[in-house]
């Protein structure tokens, strides 16, 4: 009686071997593995059989591509092995079943035998050059678009030997400025995030007929790449963005801004910090969370690209916008006021860095600042004062000196009478002014009447 | 002259002279002449057989076809083989007519017989040149003019040209049969693991029948019923023969759905190698729409369903087929249905929830593009409605976040006002669903909710100024979104009770507005269009007005006649309607839960302070509510009416209003007009209705208040105090007033009836002329209404409000002669209340002289409500959209009731 396992740890799905297989390797997710099998329901109806197609089963390992028993049981199998596998409704068609061949929650009973596997094929044209084994899964579904940026470890051996292991940051398309082999850039577009796989590459997608001789490659050599795919960049516009990737991308965007400053490449850099706040629309900056903070230090580092720009409107702005969700942000506050100070609006610049000041009493920064305005204003106010002083005293002195000449410049002075109308005020054309403002009337005066027609 | 040239005049001579046995003779002379004609094949063919291999030859003369056909079998047998397989591919190029591409054929698969495995390239050639022969054949003209139904399409067999088609089918089973039966027995030793995908005849050759699935043969219609016992098809009979001989070609078609994903995820950058490795990796060779068929046929119409492994799980047969589908249905009109069966199909016989992580996949987004087209644009009405199936089916499949997304961004990529409000609803039934578990998820509910609700539901696309006509399906949607979301999330599960305010600032009051715009313009279409009429008949004058693009832009203008014009208009104006009403209802809630909010607060602030200080409560009201359209006195008024009240009053009341309040605010009425009338002596109430009555005359300025009351007093000569009689205050006289306008009503009802027993001609008449009356009964105090409106809905005055109401309808149903006793006495009654209840909100913004308006808004609540009646009582299987509209119309009426109706 041949002992029974259960493979998924309920009773779902229970196998017993009917002829042990050879060797101890066991295929691993992503294999193409091919079988017989011949399935039956528990009264022995046989609903199906790979033998009555004169033709194995085929299919990849671990990828959701058959019912769940099947990938559950397959991988524990041998090569060689044959078995039974005894498979609950919940592990195989469920409640539904299948009709017309499979009624409704029905219990599958498969005879399987594992006749082999391979590695998946990824190359493009199909001539199993890169063979790939996956080793840690990833539930991911997305992979890499042509151009993204890649972040992954690269392992490679040549029989048993490790010749290169390195982490490399590039573009997919750009591998060969890395030194990166096509085998492993064409794997990495079929790979998800997280995702460790052996890659068994063919010389074609290698180092060719030449080989390498900085590695001691020699010619026409199968090479063997272990590769971890860490991250990779991803478009806005993706249908399936959650808030918390959108915040890893707005992060990735920020840092890649970020070097750009650092290099004094300005525009550059805007044009990076600009994409991360888009994916940041995918993410609630209203509350306080991680997804403010880095939208708030995205908005910070803006402006300090258009503080090296020289362009203070928008420095100012950004900063509004940070300060928008954190009203008492220090930096934010900070640059604005230096903002303000540029743009001449000494007054708001103090106001700014006084409220720095507030918050964080002991900035010596904000206290130059505070000073320096202080100053900047004294001065101002001194030369206001000096030039109306000048102004004023050079009226007095002229004041002086005209003193006995009548008052005509007093515009009220031929008024005599008030509320009497003479014969002038009687005649007065209408002017323009009046019209279109029938509750006034002017008196007809030289000086009123200059000042008030050019209005 | 050379030998070779003599001789082949003396087999020509022969054959014009019917010498059939002597030029068999010459053919088979292996000596002399047969070894030189076989050599000189091209000339023989060329200047002889083709002369006489024709079509009008083989009708007049079979016998000289014959004899061609003979010498071409014979070439074929004996002569070189790729030389005069090149020979017959040329004369192929050629061929114009069915019979002789069959004489051609059976030549061809003599020799294709005779090649060995490796001689790959020439048969795929000859197939090459063989289907782009079966391409040219035309389609049947019918298709290009109009869509059929089902049996019609079946009917089509009868046309010369799909007969034409058919029969060359039948011509290509012949050829290739053989062919296969060779290529399958060469390989049915090999005892191989894993199977081979390269170039060899029997990929190419089954690529080739793939192919054949495409036009013309993907046009026709392939079903067959299979519990009817009408005779198959002869479509359908060639369809089951290329399934089933690709089935024997390749017994697991479904393994190769993992090539095409793999070169559809990542297709390949430069120019496809011929040189594939895998046949099945070149997009020309295993084309998707051909392959989509394919599994249609297999998996819609059952053919050979059983031999295929039933192993595979069906989401990842939906998420591989996903990509041929994707090309179904962006096919022509013939095809498209195809597709959004199989799809369906495929959707169905998932188990398991499809997981969000798919949309990672980009095929998904371009399959709700084309999708959202073939729903929107498709001309035919069949195709749209199965799309908009499909969607639903589709977007349910997904797990809460998938259908999130998806709703979102299908949003998002379709500016169709009608898909959107479809999907508002959606997403408000996939709300419902889980409302009552303890938490909602995160895309039901925070940040996501709150972004697809202001981003896409409550948009109004273009502000103020936008078009209500157009987008009203989404309007009215997302209104009865809020209305249902609003009422049945009573914890604020979603947030929605957070985002009142917003809702209000950024929409309904635009909306209000818009919707003002709108009917301003179209009233004055109306008129226009009204006086056009007129100085038509005068000037006879053929003059189109114009300036009707607000309509259908597309729909050419010229051609509506005055009528319809009217027809559309009015029919505009009565979207109007309904979306005022749905308006109205929104605002309500939104209104009585800012009532009850205001209510806790006060109360609270009554207990903690002992002051009592009429403005503070209205800061309350002011940093809580904002004011709403119907009335901006609501809350004050109701205000007022508690901060009138002295503290002590207030206290001495205060438990019995908590347990009340307790108690649900549903009481039964019967036992509180018990109540009220142990209470009270006949005498006090006596003294009551004269003092209320006397009141009303300074409702209008004093408003329903205790003030009235008061001077009601002292108009009726009792002392100012005795107001202490009416401890309820203000809502004691408006129950007053309508118990009174009740009365007066059954009065006037029963004149006009006449005897009791007797029928009224025309209900809906009669109903139209009792809500007129009793509407003018209330019109002296328009002014204060909303006033009355709002202490009506406090919760402590809801169960005598309702009573009153329920009593007002139950008489006019009685005396329209409505007797009955079976569910329709409910459904009427509450129909019977939402229309009262809408036409007096209704009333109170009608500026109109005489509300005319008003009574025109009654007739057309009428004339749907006896519409929906009848669509009711005639068909179950209603529209689904309808069923919508009289369910949302049931439960608004319930809740305007406030109550479940099997309460009472």
């Amino acid at each position: 009686m041949p002992e029974v396992i259960d493979l998924s740890n309920d009773g779902g799905v229970l196998k017993e071997i009917l002829k042990e297989g050879e060797g101890k390797e066991q295929p691993c997710d992503g294999c193409v593995v091919s079988c017989h099998y011949t399935g039956t329901l528990l009264d022995g109806t046989k609903f199906d059989s790979s033998l009555d197609r004169n033709e194995p089963f085929e299919f990849k390992l671990g990828k959701g591509q058959v019912i769940r028993s099947w990938d559950i049981g397959v991988a524990s199998m041998h090569k060689g092995e044959k078995c039974m596998l005894t498979c609950a409704p919940e592990y195989a068609y469920g409640v539904s079943g299948s009709p017309p061949n499979i009624p409704p929650n029905a219990t599958l009973k498969f005879e399987l035998e594992l006749l082999g596997w391979k590695g998946e094929d990824v190359s493009k044209n199909g001539d199993n050059g890169i063979e790939r084994y996956v080793i840690v899964k990833s539930d991911k579904k997305k992979t890499p678009n042509d151009g993204a940026r890649v972040k992954c470890k690269i392992v490679g051996s040549y029989e048993g030997r490790v010749f290169e292991e390195r982490d490399v940051e590039f573009n997919i398309g750009e591998g060969e400025d890395y030194n990166i082999i096509p085998g492993v850039e064409t794997a990495l577009e079929k790979m998800h995030e997280q995702e460790t796989s052996r890659l068994i590459i063919k010389p074609k997608y290698a180092f060719g007929s030449e080989g390498n001789e900085q590695f001691k490659i020699p010619p026409d050599a199968t090479v063997e790449y272990l590769v971890t795919l860490h991250e990779f960049e991803r478009e806005v516009e993706a249908w399936k963005l959650d808030a918390e990737e959108s915040l890893k991308q707005a992060k990735i965007f920020k840092e890649k801004g970020t070097n750009y400053y650092k290099s004094d490449r300005f525009q550059q850099a805007l044009k990076f910090y600009k994409k991360g706040l888009s994916f940041l629309s995918n993410c609630d900056t209203s509350v306080e969370g991680e997804a403010r903070t880095v939208s708030v230090s995205i908005y910070l580092n803006k402006a300090l690209c258009y503080q090296k720009l020289n362009d203070y409107d928008e420095m100012r702005r950004v900063c509004n916008e940070a300060l928008s969700m954190e009203p008492k942000n220090i930096k934010a506050l900070y640059r604005r006021g230096q903002a303000y100070f540029t743009l001449g609006e000494i007054e708001n610049a103090l106001a700014d860095f006084e409220a720095v000041h507030e918050i964080e009493p002991e900035n010596k920064a904000a206290i130059n600042q505070i000073t320096i305005c202080k100053q900047k204003i004294k001065s101002y106010v001194e030369e206001e004062k000096k030039r109306y002083k000048s102004m004023l005293s050079r009226y007095c002195s002229s004041d002086g000196s005209k003193e006995d000449v009548p008052q005509l410049e007093d515009p009220f002075a031929n008024v005599s009478k008030f509320g009497e109308w003479t014969e002038e005020e009687r005649s007065h054309t209408i002017t323009k002014f009046e019209e279109e403002n029938p509750d006034v009337i002017l008196c007809d005066n030289v000086f009123f009447k200059e000042e008030l027609k050019n209005m | 002259m050379s030998s070779a040239e003599q001789l082949i005049k003396l087999l020509d001579f022969n054959l014009t002279q019917h010498n059939f046995d002597n030029a068999k003779k010459l053919l088979n002379d292996e000596n002399q002449f047969g070894q030189t004609i076989l050599s000189n094949y091209p000339e023989v063919i060329q200047q002889v057989v083709l002369k006489h291999l024709t079509a009008n030859n083989y009708e007049k003369q079979p016998e000289l076809y014959e004899a061609c056909e003979y010498i071409l079998s014979l070439f074929a047998e004996k002569c070189h083989q790729q030389g005069i397989l090149f020979e017959f591919l040329e004369i192929l190029e050629n061929v114009k007519d069915d019979d002789v591409f069959r004489s051609i054929l059976k030549s061809l698969q003599v020799i294709l017989l005779k090649q060995s495995e490796s001689k790959t390239r020439s048969l795929e050639y000859t197939l090459n040149s063989i289907e782009d022969y079966i391409l040219e054949l035309e389609l049947s003209d019918v298709f290009k003019k109009k869509y059929l139904d089902e049996e019609e399409e079946k009917l089509l067999e009868n046309d010369e040209k799909i007969r034409r088609i058919l029969m060359n089918y039948l011509t290509l089973d012949l050829f290739y049969q053989p062919i296969l039966k060779q290529i399958i027995e060469n390989h049915s030793n090999d005892k191989k693991i894993f199977r081979v995908t390269k170039y060899n005849r029997q990929n190419v050759l089954f690529c080739f029948i793939l192919r054949l699935l495409g036009k013309p043969l993907s046009h026709l219609n392939l079903s067959h019923d299979s519990e009817s016992n009408k005779v198959k098809t002869y479509s359908r009979d060639v369809a089951e023969n290329l399934v089933k001989t690709l089935c024997k070609l390749y017994p697991d078609v479904f393994n190769i759905l993992q090539y095409i994903e793999f070169r559809c995820r990542w297709p390949q950058k430069d120019k496809i190698d011929d040189d594939l490795f895998n046949i099945f990796l070149h997009p020309e060779k295993v084309p998707l729409l051909q392959f989509g068929i394919l599994l249609y046929l297999i998996i819609v119409e059952n053919i050979n369903y059983e031999t295929l492994p039933q192993t595979y799980s069906p989401n990842y047969l939906f998420k591989t087929g996903i990509y041929c589908i994707n090309e179904m249905i962006v096919a022509n009109d013939t095809v498209a249905p195809k597709g959004l069966k199989l799809c369906y199909k495929m959707l169905s016989k998932i188990t398991e929830c499809l997981s969000s992580d798919e949309l990672d996949i980009k095929i998904h987004e371009d399959f709700c593009n084309n999708l959202i087209k073939l729903l929107i644009y498709s001309p035919s009405k069949k195709n749209r409605q199965s799309a908009l199936i499909v969607m639903r089916t589709y977007i349910l499949k997904f797990d809460i976040a998938g259908r999130y997304l998806l709703i979102k961004n299908i949003m998002s990529c379709s500016t169709h006002k009608g898909l959107i409000g479809y999907l508002s609803t959606l997403y408000k039934n996939i709300i419902l669903e889980s409302i009552n578990d303890e938490t909602l998820p995160s895309h039901l509910s925070g940040f996501n909710f709150k972004q697809l609700l202001f981003n896409f539901i409550c948009k109004l696309e273009g502000g103020v100024q936008c078009d209500i006509t157009e987008s009203s399906d989404q309007i009215i949607a997302a209104l009865n979104f809020l209305n249902v979301i609003i009422q049945r999330d009573k914890t604020n599960k979603t947030g929605i009770r957070s985002h009142l305010s917003d809702l209000k600032i950024k929409y309904l009051c635009d909306l209000r507005s818009a919707l003002d715009f709108s009917r301003a313009h179209f009233t004055a279409e109306i008129e226009r269009v009204k006086i056009n009429v007129d100085t038509k008949c005068n000037k006879q004058d053929d003059d189109v007005v114009s300036n009707f693009e607000i309509l259908n832009d597309n729909a050419p203008l010229a051609e509506i006649t005055k009528e319809k014009k009217m027809e559309m208009l009015h029919s505009a104006l009565a979207t109007f309607d309904l979306i005022d009403f749905h308006l109205a209802r929104v605002n309500e809630i939104i209104h009585q839960i800012s009532i009850k909010i205001i209510f806790t607060e006060s109360q609270q602030w009554y207990k903690t302070s002992s002051c009592l200080e009429f403005r503070s409560i209205l800061d309350v009201s002011s940093c809580t509510t904002n004011p709403l359209y119907i009335s901006r006195s609501f809350h004050i008024s109701s205000l007022t009416l508690y901060a009138e009240k002295n503290i002590e009053d207030f206290r001495a009341r205060e438990e019995q209003k908590e347990s009340e309040y307790n108690q649900q605010p549903l009481e039964n009425e019967n036992s509180e007009k018990e109540k009220q009338s142990n209470e009270e002596d006949e005498q006090v109430l006596e003294v009551k209705n004269k003092i209320l009555e006397a009141a009303l005359e300074f409702v209008t300025v004093n408003g329903w208040t205790r003030q009235s009351i008061v001077k009601g007093a002292e108009k009726s000569g009792y002392p100012s105090t005795i107001h202490g009689m009416f401890s309820n205050g203000g809502i004691e006289l408006i129950n007053y007033f309508y118990l009174k306008c009740n009365k007066e009503l059954v009065e006037k009802m029963r004149e006009r009836v006449g005897d009791e027993n007797e029928k009224v001609a025309d209900p809906k008449q009669f109903v139209s002329w009792a809500i007129q009356e009793r509407l003018i009964m209330i019109r002296p105090y328009i002014k204060t209404w909303p006033q009355a409106l709002a202490m009506m809905t406090l919760p402590p005055n809801v169960p005598t409000s309702l009573a009153n109401m329920l009593t007002l309808v139950d008489d006019i149903c009685y005396f329209s002669g409505d007797r009955s006793v079976d569910f329709n006495w409910y459904a009427r009654r509450i129909g019977l209340a939402t229309i009262y209840k809408a036409t007096e909100l209704y009333m109170l913004q009608d500026s109109s002289i005489n509300n005319e308006n008003t009574w025109k808004f009654l007739e057309r609540r009428i004339a749907d409500a006896s519409l929906v009646h009848d669509v009711l009582v005639q068909s179950e299987s209603a529209t689904q959209h309808l069923s919508q509209a009289v369910g949302s119309a049931f439960i608004t009426a319930r809740n305007i009731l406030g109550l479940n109706f099997d309460r009472r």
